[in-house]
């Protein structure tokens, strides 16, 4: 095949876009991309300090080498989870990536500011791993990005992870989630504003990113990866995009533009006060960030206790 | 020819060439959407065509778990 726009050989296929490229026009495509996404959504400006929360994946760094090699202003989060091998080969990534590319890296350990890792946080409060990973990600992202006073959190969300989470949303007709899918999350009491540059391209896209300028992520995924769901429904989008190319963005895109202005008007984002004990942002009087941690001391506790009465071995 | 399909398993499986990479995608059942072929570091379209000394590695685009 031959680059659509110079006639070299081209390393890349785009059949939603009936095009094909070489490695520097493939280049000048994606950041195209990323471009129109930033200033079509007003997502920040050129000057603002960004924080991307990266993870090692392909997506996250991605996004932070595009920025960063754009000249923007960025600062990298990474939240160590305390999940086992998976978070100590992930920050490893992440702080080889940030020297390599003489970057600021911040990062947060979740057994530091708690006391637990994130699985023994989610066995203390029953829960899923999952569910309390999601939480703590939440919290320490915002509460970082205040503490650093940036503009924006951007994640490195692509094309593939936002079909995918509508199609669910649709599914379950979830109404406050449809409510607020959008790439721009705009800030509001204490919460900072979030955006997802990568929204229009493909989860292909940003590999084949990767590969092209040699970004050495993470392939192995977390262990506690929901599997199953999330990923059926990217399989079976990929089936349809196979069929008739362009149907992911078709989706989003129409998303956005056409039902999610109705989804928004029914369903009015909560109202926001801080929390009591921490100052976050908080629908309730308590975070649920805080009332989690009390949570885990509670059951933390209670186990000791009985230990020290010789009640459990 | 060697495929070496990374992530998961890191599976090495023997394919028998001339062909192409999108005779091999559907040969293994893998979708072109969701993967990227690479020989030699250099990341291959669908047409090429892959002769039995190649060694081929496999990428899987989709991530939030893994089934293979
Ligand atoms: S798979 Fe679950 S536990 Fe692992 S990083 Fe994702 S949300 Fe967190
Ligand atoms: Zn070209
Ligand atoms: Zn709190």
């Amino acid at each position: 095949m031959k680059c659509r726009r110079c006639g070299e050989v081209a390393v890349i296929d785009l059949p939603r876009h009936n095009a094909a490229f070489c490695k520097p026009c493939f280049l000048e495509y994606f950041a195209r991309q990323v471009q129109q996404a930033i200033s079509k959504f007003r997502m920040f400006a050129r000057h603002h300090r960004v924080m991307v929360a990266v993870s090692g994946g392909k997506d996250s760094l991605a996004l932070w080498h595009w920025l960063a090699s754009h000249g923007q202003p960025t600062v990298g989060l990474y939240i160590d989870l305390g999940i086992a091998e998976y978070s100590r080969v992930s920050r490893e990534r992440c702080e080889a990536f940030a020297q390599r590319m003489g970057l600021q890296l911040e990062v947060v350990d979740v057994r530091q500011e708690t006391g637990f890792s994130t699985p023994a946080l989610a066995a203390r409060v029953r829960r899923t791993t999952c569910s309390v990973c999601g939480l703590v990600k939440r919290y320490f992202t915002n509460r970082t990005a205040r503490r650093l006073q940036v503009a924006a959190v951007a994640t490195g969300h692509n094309l593939d992870d936002e079909a995918s989470t509508l199609l669910g949303n649709v599914l379950h007709w979830q109404m406050g989630y449809l409510a607020r899918q959008h790439p721009v999350l705009p800030a509001a009491d204490g919460l900072v504003r979030r955006v997802k540059p990568l929204f229009t391209l493909t989860e292909r896209e940003t590999l084949a990113y990767c590969l092209l300028q040699g970004i050495d992520f993470l392939e192995e995924e977390c262990p506690h990866a929901r599997g199953a769901t999330s990923i059926l429904y990217k399989e079976l989008l990929n089936r349809l995009e196979l069929i008739s190319p362009g149907t992911k963005h078709q989706f989003l895109l129409g998303f956005l533009r056409r039902a999610r202005p109705s989804f928004s008007q029914a369903e009015p984002p909560p109202e926001l006060g801080a929390c009591r004990e921490c100052g976050e942002p908080s629908t309730a009087e308590v975070c649920a960030y805080c009332r989690m941690l009390s949570g885990a001391r509670r059951a933390d506790d209670a186990f000791a206790t009985k230990e020290n009465k010789g009640g459990i071995t | 020819m060697q495929v070496r399909l990374r992530g998961g398993r890191q599976e090495v499986i023997q394919v028998r060439g001339p062909l192409t990479v999108r005779q091999l995608a559907k040969q293994l059942d893998l979708d072109l959407e969701s993967h990227l072929f690479v020989r030699e570091g250099r990341v291959l379209t669908p047409d090429v065509r892959l002769g039995d000394d190649d060694q081929i590695e496999v990428y899987r685009a989709i991530s939030g778990g893994t089934r293979r």
